[in-house]
């Protein structure tokens, strides 16, 4: 049983993938797999056929990954479960990533042969009629959250570490939607309606995000206080709350993605923005001009880091230090878990520890 | 209004912006009571570091360009029944009438470039 509540954890994370990545293939901002292009672009068959190819790689190496996640229950021992699933977690992190990039190059290089770009990557041009107006969901409704999650206080203490954790997490939800989003105009072509109207979703998306997640810590808190004594109720509640802030969150992402489709599915006839230099493969945005670490991705509702600040080059390591570690975390853990006991006889005691307990 | 921001230019980019505000205003693109983006506004919007924008705005409120308010914002405050010259200014054109008269050119010379590039704005 346990088995397979880890394999539901985990086994849905190549499908997420794919499904954000299939959808990078629809023209939205006339972006396309990264890639900036004209209108003419969704006619041309080179595109057509690599983003075909692209697609059918996506599909292939998701199915191979969720093969291979069910594959880990044939490992003997739960120990050993957990152990080929952490490892199975590092491909299924990497390999999704490898068709996009190659799809991104390919793109490039028809971009380039037809002379489609026009980038000025030293210039920045700033409409002041189109900068968005900040209006900011007020934090009362973070505070609301945030005394809810304290709620549980009230009749259970047992938890006091969870609910401060939570707590501190939707302070740092309200911090994340005030501090860290960038405000700048969504801007696709020279049409100064649809450059607002889309900072508008951009922006409106983003504090629902924030919002839904914050109601969920707080969810949590009430859920794990509702039953204290009884351990599987606990992780069914856990697990309903976890999946159910995976699809808000995959929810609000797709719903941004879905109205700049429909809303730029016209654009890129006349004069269009175009920055694909500023980002390596087009997921990973390097440019020394921008002051920002942090900087609104172009497609979504999404944030990523500036590799060329110093502080985006620290998360980058950071990410990728998380990323190749997990293959290792369950050996250490398991050569501590499974350590010898140990008898040391005193003058006047036996004391006997396993691992960092002692009896 | 366009605000251009070049990268790659010696000119310092507060200035960049500083010029392109009193440009705007001498174009009557920017007139009096015009509100203008926040710093932080223009920092998003162009990657450049509020502390920037900041030195800009500082630097156009201390010329009497612009003026702020807590409440409405940053807005033009200059008026031209209120215009004067600013003694900055005409040292400015001093050395400018130094370098042409040394780059060789007369006074007549230099008169005519003036009304040419006054022309030129004017369009």
């Amino acid at each position: 049983m346990m088995r397979f509540i880890m394999l539901l954890c985990f086994a849905p994370i190549p499908a997420i993938m794919a499904a954000l990545y299939l959808n990078e293939t629809k023209f939205k901002k006339n972006i396309v797999v990264g890639v900036t292009l004209p209108y003419k672009a969704r006619s041309d068959a080179d595109v057509l056929e690599k983003l075909s190819r692209y697609k059918k790689e996506s599909i292939i190496v998701c199915a191979v990954l969720i093969m291979s996640a069910f594959a880990c229950l044939l490992a003997k021992g739960d120990m050993n479960f957990v152990q080929a699933l952490m490892r199975w977690l590092l491909p299924a992190t990497i390999l999704p990533n490898i068709p996009y990039v190659l799809c991104n190059r390919d793109l490039k290089k028809i971009k380039k042969s037809r002379g489609w770009g026009f980038e000025d990557p030293d210039k920045v041009i700033v409409d002041t009629r189109t900068i968005p107006e900040m209006k900011w969901i007020s934090p009362l409704w973070f505070l609301l959250a945030l005394l809810i999650s304290l709620l549980p206080f009230i009749w259970e203490g047992g938890f006091a570490l969870i609910y401060i954790i939570d707590a501190v997490c939707i302070i740092s939800f309200w911090f994340s939607y005030r501090w860290i989003y960038r405000s700048k105009a969504e801007k696709v072509d020279e049409n100064p309606s649809l450059t607002d109207t889309l900072s508008r979703i951009r922006k409106r998306n983003w504090g629902r995000m924030w919002i839904i997640l914050a109601y969920s810590m707080a969810a949590l808190n009430v859920a794990v206080s509702l039953f204290p004594a009884d351990p599987a109720m606990l992780m069914v509640m856990t697990l309903v709350i976890s999946l159910a802030i995976v699809a808000a969150v995959i929810g609000v992402e797709m719903s941004t993605r879905a109205a700049q489709e429909k809303l730029t599915r016209e654009s890129g006839k006349g004069i269009y923005l175009d920055d694909d230099d500023k980002w390596i493969w087009g997921l990973f945005y390097y440019n020394p001009s921008d002051y920002h670490c942090f900087v609104n991705d172009r497609v979504g509702t999404g944030m990523t880091a500036n590799l060329a600040r110093p502080a985006g080059k620290v998360l980058a390591v950071l990410s990728l230090v998380i990323i190749f570690s997990l293959p290792f975390i369950m050996p250490v853990t398991n050569t501590v878990l499974n350590k010898a006991p140990e008898l040391k006889l005193g003058e006047t005691e036996l004391v006997s520890s396993s691992g960092r307990t002692e009896y | 209004m366009l605000l251009k921001f070049d990268f790659k230019s010696e000119v310092p980019l507060y200035l960049q912006l500083r010029n392109q505000i009193v440009m705007g205003i001498a174009e009557g693109e920017l007139q009096y009571g015009y509100l203008l983006p926040s710093v932080r506004s223009i920092a998003d919007e162009s990657g450049i570091n509020t502390m920037t924008v900041s030195k800009a705005y500082q630097l156009l409120k201390q010329e009497g360009y612009i003026n702020t308010d807590r409440r409405r914002g940053t807005s033009v405050c200059w008026k031209k029944e209120e215009a004067r010259l600013p003694e900055e200014t005409v040292e400015n054109l001093r050395l400018c009438l130094a370098e042409l008269r040394l780059s060789g050119l007369e006074n007549d010379e230099i008169l005519r470039l003036c009304e040419k590039l006054c022309e030129e704005e004017k369009k």
